[in-house]
């Protein structure tokens, strides 16, 4: 019979390739997103490369596969971004940097956004340390439950400083001219 | 919120659109210890160090943001232990280095993974999924039934994978422990290649209980 019951990791692998691919393509720019796969795919022999070294292994975590693989791909991701390369087509005809993707919106919607952007970010500074952790959080989708379990705080304090960062920030904005 | 102030979302696009150009710097944390953040892993002072620079700092908030998508906030709640007789196997390596000949192209005719569904690996001690067939290979041509050991009271989610860690296809809900691989999807395996199939019963609370990975040739 030709059914192994032998190979866990292999569908492991898949569905870490899988998620991470479907990850870059969301949370990065898109010169990073249409390379997602190349990045992934390097990422994961690196990954494979490592796991020589615990071949006499009887079982991994899957848990430390996933951190693995994101270790890996994020130092990808680092590596292109101190070393971004430019399409010879797009050098040739002078085009666009792929670091600056074309905003559908326009020019001024770009600038709009790259001025918020900068506000957002000089008033999360001024924020006390623990809300402008919590709000940086929050501002990167994760939930109260979320960030509290990643900063091993109650999630009844975390909701706390999250309203009270919000507040803050936002007269920090209004101050800069952001809203009335 | 106060009226005319930018809606959450507009904060996040707009700070996210600072991490486009970011480039990470000598006093970014390792990956590994965003992944450890994002999952809650580090003790109170890493955690609280880790955060502090990562929220200030457009590449590392493009790292956490990346770690929680790519599921380590889901890490500290459900996953468990890959099993299998060895970690690294070369035929492995070969696999992989056989999706870098092979090229991008290939990972677009992956089907949609559920969103919904992380990554979970929980035992059940004394419930086992052992595959029952096919026994033989598959003649060109010929009709795969995969069969499997019955759970009682659950259904079945298939995996079908081929050797270079594409995934073909799943298939949630089978009533049945058996299903044959339709001609479209055994078309597009190589002749000799063999084809990876994993299955994880499901019951009505929501245990899952995962079998082994096993692999039938087609020739």
């Amino acid at each position: 019979m030709d059914a192994e019951p032998t190979l866990d990791y292999e569908i492991e692998y898949a569905k870490i390739r899988e998620r991470l691919v479907r990850s870059v393509r969301h949370v990065c720019p898109a010169w990073l997103r249409d390379r997602a796969d190349d990045i992934v795919q390097n990422a994961l022999i690196r990954v494979l490369e490592i796991s020589r070294t615990r071949e006499s292994s009887n079982s991994v975590p899957s848990s430390y596969l996933w951190k693995v693989a994101y270790s890996a791909t994020m130092d990808e991701i680092r590596r292109l971004r101190r070393r971004p390369e430019v399409s010879w087509e797009d050098a040739e005809r002078g085009g666009p940097d792929p670091a600056d993707p074309v905003d559908p919106a326009g020019p001024e919607a770009d600038m709009a956004l790259d001025e918020l952007g900068a506000a957002s970010e000089a008033c999360l500074a001024t924020l006390p340390e623990a809300r402008r952790m919590v709000v940086g959080f929050h501002l990167l989708g994760y939930s109260a439950g979320e960030i509290a379990a990643s900063l091993g705080w109650g999630e009844k304090s975390v909701r706390n400083l999250l309203h009270r960062g919000l507040v803050a920030l936002r007269q920090c904005l209004t101050g800069k001219g952001f809203g009335s | 919120m106060m009226s005319g102030t930018p809606s959450d979302d507009r904060l996040r696009e707009a700070l996210a659109r600072r991490s486009e150009r970011a480039v990470p710097t000598a006093a970014c944390p390792e990956p590994g210890i965003l992944w450890d953040l994002a999952a809650g892993a580090l003790d109170a002072a890493k955690a609280r160090d880790a955060a502090a620079h990562a929220v200030g700092c457009a590449a590392c908030r493009e790292a956490l943001r990346l770690a929680r998508e790519a599921g380590a906030t889901e890490a500290a709640r459900s996953w468990g232990t890959v099993s299998g007789a060895r970690f690294f196997s070369p035929w492995l390596a070969a696999a992989a280095a056989a999706v870098v000949v092979i090229g991008v192209g290939l990972f677009l005719m992956i089907g949609r993974p559920d969103r919904s569904q992380p990554p979970e690996f929980r035992d059940e001690p004394g419930v086992r999924i052992d595959a029952v067939g096919p026994r033989e290979p598959v003649k060109d041509g010929g009709e795969a039934t995969l069969a499997w050991t019955a759970v009682e009271g659950a259904r079945y989610d298939l995996t079908l994978a081929r050797e270079n860690l594409e995934v073909l296809s799943v298939v949630r809900g089978l009533e049945r422990p058996e299903y044959i691989v339709p001609a479209s999807l055994a078309a597009r395996l190589r002749r000799g290649e063999r084809l990876l199939w994993q299955v994880e019963a499901v019951f009505t609370d929501g245990r899952r209980i995962r079998s082994g990975t096993f692999s039938v040739r087609f020739e």
